[in-house]
């Protein structure tokens, strides 16, 4: 036997026997939990939502369309966002922020690439979250806390909300004055523990574009989500 | 990872700990708790991802944090699976069952020599849960593994609950599997739980180690000491991933594996794997699982 045999007897498992067999069925149900524990934020508004099948649902639909090529599963999931903002063309493209929700999978894959080491954070790694930073200052508040839960070793700096709280007293006399759209992460020792937290701060603005609060129907739905969460608690992992 | 702040802070009696070196060897935060454990514990590197049966190349990304892992961790214990995990650049994050035949014999060996060389390292190579066989094999699970490990020069981490797992699957004989095995090979054990779906037995580890993995090990003993007239076994270790329990529990366990090697518990064999039966009972209604 060559070692043509060989790869070949491997292959031909893969194609006649993987499918349906116990093994795609780890796969799937591997890979949607993988998905389930790096995009944690997301998957919790959807709990609060009373919509679990429907993450579910996309997840598998994601794990089906999207083979994985990284030997770490904690990378798997990065064109999750785009297939989120997908969803708008979908039957439920009416029901749900996809935007917003598309933001937070930006947000928790940055956070779970800067932890598993595939972003240099030791200075500072910048991500674009137009949808998330122009939600009002009651809503991004009670995301944050989610995101915080669910994500506890980063520190979601409180200026993030301050900024806010500023920039509405400002706008009236200084129009120009707008959060950023972006926010900044980076590593950073606590006095408490030499283990290094990822630190997400607002950055320098970059475009006052986004900032007219377009998102008054997002902020509603997950104002829902939000008070749904103070309700019943909240889970982390 | 769950419980690796606890582990920090109340430093559990235990010898050693055991990583999923994958979840550690490029994470900056996962190695900086890591070094507060190895202040204090030996370590064991145990991966899933050097693809060992795969016949894509071996990744060079993965093969280089993992050596820059053991060069600055100096774990006791490096070990991987017998399978593939990968093919044709698609990663299955899952092991997948090799055939047993000479060829896969040379393919494996030839591997794990590469991967040694590269660690400058010995590493074990684990035996795994199956859930299809392959056609016309040329040898038994237990040949494969000994030949495979006389080849390469490799070492053996029997992992005693995905023998039972096989016993059950493919009504293979575990006790002969084991005994087939050369012992000389064999530098450290698992322990692990599993769970049924439909006719089948997966092994998941989300549940306490069942009667029978516990009479295994027991048997295991009787053969080793009988063998090379020794009280000293190779380290094992209790693998528990999902629906984990309290620290405490797992701890307890793991006392409880190393009093049947140490022959301290004061009842016979059967009387005590009937105790621990009785306590497993126990606790899941306490809601282990």
């Amino acid at each position: 036997m060559s070692e043509a045999n060989y790869k070949q007897q491997i292959a031909v498992f893969l194609e006649q026997s993987w499918p349906h067999s116990t093994y795609e069925n780890n796969y799937s149900e591997g890979h949607r939990l993988a998905l389930r524990r790096t995009f944690s934020g997301c998957a919790m508004l959807f709990t609060q939502w009373q919509a679990d099948d429907v993450f579910n649902g996309l997840l598998r639909s994601y794990v089906l369309n999207r083979p994985t090529h990284h030997w770490d599963i904690n990378c798997f999931g990065a064109e999750l966002p785009e297939f989120i903002v997908a969803q708008q063309q979908s039957p439920k493209g009416s029901q749900f922020p996809w935007r917003l929700l598309a933001d937070i999978a930006v947000l928790e894959y940055a956070l779970a690439s800067c932890y598993y080491g595939k972003i240099d954070v030791q200075s500072e790694h910048l991500i674009d979250l137009p949808e998330l930073l122009s939600l009002n200052v009651e809503s991004l508040s009670g995301l944050m806390k989610i995101m915080q839960e669910q994500h506890r070793y980063a520190i979601f700096d409180s200026s993030l909300l301050e900024y806010d709280k500023r920039a509405s007293i400002e706008a009236i006399a200084n129009e120009t004055q707008r959060r950023p759209n972006q926010l900044k992460l980076r590593f950073e020792s606590t006095p408490q523990s030499s283990v290094p937290r990822l630190h997400l701060s607002p950055s320098t603005p970059t475009n006052t574009a986004n900032y007219q609060n377009a998102g008054n129907s997002v902020d509603q739905s997950l104002s829902v989500a939000l008070h749904a969460n103070e309700q019943h608690g909240s889970t982390s992992k | 990872m769950p419980h690796i702040h606890q582990v920090i802070e109340q430093q559990p009696d235990v010898d050693w700990l055991e990583i999923h070196s994958c979840n550690f060897i490029d994470s900056p935060t996962n190695l900086a708790l890591l070094d507060n454990v190895a202040e204090r514990y030996r370590l064991s590197f145990h991966g899933v991802s050097l693809n060992l049966g795969g016949t894509d190349k071996i990744n060079a990304n993965y093969l280089n944090l993992l050596r820059r892992a053991i060069d600055q961790y100096q774990p006791a214990l490096i070990s991987d699976h017998a399978c593939f995990t990968a093919f044709e650049s698609k990663n299955y994050h899952d092991l997948l069952p090799i055939p047993y035949t000479a060829e896969a014999v040379n393919h494996l060996a030839t591997r794990i020599t590469q991967v040694q060389d590269l660690l400058g390292r010995q590493i074990l190579l684990e035996n795994v849960s199956r859930y299809f066989t392959y056609p016309d094999q040329e040898l038994t699970e237990a040949q494969f593994l000994n030949a495979v490990a006389t080849q390469s020069g490799c070492g053996l981490l029997l992992d005693l609950n995905n023998a039972f797992v096989n016993q059950v699957n493919h009504q293979e004989d575990a006790k002969a599997f084991i005994e087939q095995l050369s012992l000389k090979h064999i530098a450290e054990l698992h322990l692990a739980g599993h769970h049924r779906e439909k006719d089948q037995l997966i092994d998941s580890h989300c549940a306490p180690i069942c009667a029978e993995v516990w009479e295994l090990f027991q048997s295991f003993i009787d053969h080793y000491r009988a063998t090379f007239d020794t009280d000293e076994l190779p380290p094992t270790l209790i693998e528990w991933d999902n629906q984990l329990p309290e620290l405490q529990t797992l701890v307890d366990e793991q006392k409880f594996a190393s009093d049947l090697i140490q022959r301290t518990l004061p009842q016979s064999s059967d009387l005590r794997i009937k105790a621990r039966i009785e306590t497993q009972k126990t606790a899941k209604t306490s809601g282990w699982n």
